[in-house]
């Protein structure tokens, strides 16, 4: 408002002008913002957008915006120029401190590359008194001791488990049944510990086992040398027993047993399961998940069988598509998330894993998750007969006749010819997905992992055509489901948030 | 999951790109307006690489400068 007196006698004269828009009173209004590093991709239908920052910090935003913001229009006082401020999208006049955090989370993001392989598995025997039609691990008659790992493979393996340079060394022992061949996993164990007194890793061990052949000895030997259990249980006795057959069809009982006796000795808490869905599990994932909560454990890893082994030979692979195996899956998510909403504290591990990479700036240890691809350099499979391979998968494909990823023999290569070879570090590099067709562009790439094992068995190539990709579909569908179950419900949000900071 | 095969015919000065339903539930209007936002995405997708490159090599520098692994 301007007054003009015109003479002391006149009545002043008013006249108004109008307020200028309120960005004219922001200093940074007019200037211009520099876009960091980012990357969108469609979230649904309804023209929402997923975009990420360099280190996977994500913002789901409109069409119109992601537009905007990517042609340098998007004024400050639109709501999402705030959002993407704090998430070191752009910096502007006010502050350039993103730049430096960016870096800090890189690098906290790659920092567990340097520790190089933390998990060692020894197949200490190929023998299993199961015949899984799905097993990913061909097996062999129990009677058959030729497909036992003799004490010198163990100790050269040995040999190279303490060439890592990992602060962290676990060992888990597979079979096959690994009990079958207890004492070589109780000779490995005493001999790792004794090398440990100069190595002084931190040292752990864990007994894969469908525990059917449990016995005291073995509970009493994993209790004295602090072993963890992990078992597979697949659901509901006519469900499990059906997808694992034993002699006495009783798998499922005994596998019960197991758990209970092992808790008693080991702890509650000691004691893991893992599942596998065959096509028998689709229309059963509530049982599954009612059968892990009757038998107390606090999540289930509701996962996929994977195209190797007996899986391929007898079918089983291809016996549902992965839209199907989605279907089960979010349903059976939607189930873990009510039962939270009553008050069970109940996770679903695979979600779990995923959260992690999309919520903390930390990583997950689990391999098909990594980029660059966790073969090798994250676990490493020591064979019954010497041969190493890049990981548990590369092994079923081995056993399928495919020697891709053997990374070379116990007996006959060092360390370095094992971890420098080309048969390693060529998937390694072609693979990784920040320089990959079809990833590198994509925003949900710093979540996702590589798996050059699984584009090899199913493509015939490390990297894979994407768009043909059942990996590609299925963790962009779970990345998708994820958050549009965030976007939609504050609970489901807060929820997501504690499994991943516990994952 | 590709839903859509597309076969681009470049014939100057015009390009053409014959797109084909992978399965019979794929409309072709729907089919026509998914490939044109997802042509136009990309190329926004490539102005923000162009114009971010530079900090991306500047981020990724300083985060492997600090790591204690040069020097061999």
């Amino acid at each position: 408002m301007i007054l003009s007196l015109a003479s002391p006698f006149q009545r002043p004269v008013c006249r108004v002008a109008k307020f200028r828009e309120a960005e004219a009173f922001d200093s940074s209004a007019n200037a211009a913002y520099t876009m960091l590093p980012w990357r969108f991709t469609a979230l649904d239908g309804n023209d929402r957008y997923v975009a990420t920052n360099l280190v996977g910090e994500h913002l789901v935003l409109d069409r119109e915006t992601i537009g905007k913001f990517a042609r340098q229009e998007l004024a400050p006082a639109d709501p999402a120029y705030d959002e993407l401020k704090a998430r070191h999208f752009l910096i502007d006049d006010d502050t350039n401190v993103a730049v430096d955090l960016l870096a800090l989370k890189v690098r906290t993001k790659l920092a567990p590359l340097a520790n190089f392989t933390a998990l060692h598995i020894f197949v200490v025997t190929l023998r299993c008194e199961h015949s899984c039609p799905y097993c990913q691990v061909s097996r062999a008659n129990n009677d058959r001791g030729e497909f036992d790992m003799s004490r010198e493979t163990a100790l050269k393996s040995l040999d190279l488990v303490f060439r890592s340079p990992s602060p962290a060394l676990k060992i888990e022992f597979q079979g096959g049944e690994s009990l079958l061949n207890l004492p070589l996993i109780k000779l490995i164990v005493e001999e790792a510990k004794r090398r440990n007194e100069t190595a002084r890793r931190e040292l752990a061990f864990v007994v894969a086992t469908n525990l059917a052949v449990l016995d005291d000895e073995a509970l009493a030997f994993c209790k004295a040398e602090n072993i963890l259990v992990s078992t597979s249980l697949d659901g509901p006795a006519e469900l499990h027993n059906a997808n694992r057959p034993r002699p006495g069809r009783d798998s499922h009982e005994r596998a019960v047993d197991g758990i209970h006796r092992a808790r008693g000795v080991l702890g509650h808490y000691n004691v893991g399961a893992l599942m596998t869905t065959t096509s028998a599990s689709l229309n059963q994932v509530k049982a599954i998940i009612d059968e892990y909560l009757r038998l107390d454990f606090g999540g289930i890893f509701l996962r996929p069988l994977s195209p190797y082994g007996f899986a391929i030979k007898t079918k089983s692979y291809a016996a549902y598509s992965r839209e199907r195996w989605l279907e089960f899956y979010f349903e059976g998510l939607d189930y873990i998330i009510s039962l939270n909403r009553q008050g069970f504290d109940f996770i679903e591990h695979y979600a779990a894993m995923v959260l992690k990479k999309m919520l903390t700036p930390l990583q997950t240890s689990y391999v098909d998750l990594m980029s660059p691809a966790g073969i090798g350099i994250a676990a490493i499979v020591y064979n019954y007969d010497g041969t190493v391979y890049a990981s548990d998968e590369s092994r079923m494909l081995a056993e399928m006749g495919d020697q891709t990823f053997a990374l070379g023999n116990v007996h006959r290569d060092s360390f370095e010819d094992i971890m420098l070879g080309d048969a390693l570090l060529e998937p390694l590099t072609q693979s990784f997905a920040g320089s990959v067709p079809g990833c590198s562009s994509c925003a949900f790439e710093p979540w996702c992992g590589a798996d050059p094992v699984f584009h090899h068995a199913t493509q015939g190539d490390p990297v894979g055509k994407k768009p043909l990709s059942a990996f590609c579909t299925r963790s962009m569908a779970l990345f998708r489901g994820l958050i549009t179950r965030m976007e939609a419900d504050d609970d489901v949000r807060a929820l997501f948030e504690k499994w991943a900071n516990r994952a | 999951m590709a839903t859509v095969d597309v076969r681009i015919l470049a014939t100057e000065p015009e390009i053409l790109c014959e797109l084909r339903a992978l399965d019979k539930g794929t409309k072709a209007a729907d089919a026509d307006l998914k490939f044109r936002r997802e042509v136009t995405d990309h190329q926004l997708r490539m102005a923000i690489e162009e114009r971010t490159s530079g900090y991306r090599d500047l981020i990724l520098g300083l985060a492997f400068s600090k790591t204690g692994l040069q020097g061999g």
